[in-house]
């Protein structure tokens, strides 16, 4: 009953504010402004509107604009992916110098110091376990290496001037069963 | 109604058919301005802005037979901007003597119309707790008489929306209806 009511007023309400148009007291007023805006903007230059429109009038259009936020959206996600795998791959990259350097300091004795040089020019750290080597015991090892290479280029030297003490040697090598050294 | 063959020769930069164009556009616009905004001044504004846009742009407009569509669009734009600026200093006064005025004529059941004033308080009240566009919705329907579709072309909304925000107004009308009469 009382939602009847209610429908009822509704509509008579609805049905009076729309039989109450509302007119505006000045429409000759509002005529003569507008045309006196419209006569008072300068002309447009019809040539250059076209050249204009023909060139940028691609921009008015909805689904064209829609379409360029979105692949601008796309690109701005494809660059923070890409930017995150390179980084990825640079950090992997950090990490296999390490590792290459390492392999290196095992299995070679050729220019040890040199490869040491490498491993700490290139910001790579030297682990003895657990423990990293700091740069100022890696330049005591590459110094030590450096004087221990130069003594022994000094041995070979004198043992190639001196054919008896080089054949001594060969002996003696013999001898106490060191085969893998080589004069 | 607006001749097509006058907004066709407008496009082509005709001032003096322009002038035909305004006559026949001021009334409607005017009308749903009024009705957003409840200020014959404001409302007036509105219409004189709108149609120094309509100048400026007509040429766009991809063919004359949306002309309507267009026009209610940029006078309904215009409107959102100006309740926006209104949301940041509200000015609503209800008049009592308004709603006493309602009341008689749904007493008497009263064929007249009443007075603009009346009118601005009335449905500024009713309206009050709509959102501008749904405020739009509910007087492009039930004042302007439009179809969802026509709304639905000229608020952009789609015609589900449309139908929603319209179902939300004429019920929160209803309660506004009930604590004003």
């Amino acid at each position: 009953m009382i939602m009847k009511a209610i429908d009822e007023k509704y509509k008579k309400t609805i049905e009076i504010l729309k039989k109450s148009v509302p007119v505006s007291d000045s429409q000759d007023d509002i005529e003569r402004e507008v045309i006196n805006v419209i006569s008072s903007l300068p002309v447009q230059n019809k040539d250059n509107f076209s050249v204009f429109n023909f060139l940028f009038g691609w921009t008015e259009i909805v689904w064209i604009r829609r379409s360029l936020i979105m692949a601008s959206f796309l690109l701005v996600a494809i660059f923070i992916y890409q930017q995150s795998v390179i980084v990825k791959q640079l950090n992997w990259l950090s990490t296999q110098i390490v590792i290459n350097g390492e392999k290196h300091f095992n299995t070679s004795v050729i220019d040890f110091s040199g490869r040491l040089r490498f491993l700490k020019f290139s910001g790579s750290r030297v682990h003895s376990n657990s423990s990293p080597i700091t740069d100022d015991q890696l330049d005591m090892l590459i110094e030590s290496i450096d004087k221990l290479q130069k003594d022994y280029n000094n041995l070979t030297r004198i043992i190639e001037e001196n054919p008896e003490l080089k054949e001594m040697i060969e002996k003696k090598l013999v001898e106490k069963n060191y085969n893998k050294v080589k004069l | 109604m607006i001749d097509i063959r006058l907004i066709e020769e407008c496009r082509s930069g005709n001032l003096n058919n322009f002038r035909k164009v305004v006559e026949a556009s001021t009334p409607f616009a005017f009308s749903v301005a009024f009705r957003m905004l409840g200020d014959e001044d404001l409302a007036k504004d509105i219409v004189q802005e709108t149609l120094v846009t309509v100048w400026q742009k007509i040429s766009k407009i991809k063919s004359p037979e949306v002309y309507k569509t267009w026009l209610y669009r940029i006078v309904l734009n215009k409107c959102y901007d100006e309740l926006r600026k209104q949301k940041r200093n509200p000015e609503i006064s209800q008049d009592d003597s308004s709603w006493a005025k309602l009341s008689e004529r749904i007493a008497d059941n009263s064929p007249e119309g009443i007075g603009k004033t009346d009118m601005a308080v009335i449905i500024s009240g009713l309206t009050e707790k709509l959102s501008p566009k749904q405020k739009a919705v509910f007087i492009l329907s039930d004042f302007e008489d439009m179809t969802n579709d026509e709304i639905a072309a000229i608020t952009g909304m789609s015609k589900l929306t449309v139908k929603a925000n319209l179902f939300y107004a004429r019920k929160s009308i209803r309660n506004m209806l009930q604590k004003y009469l």
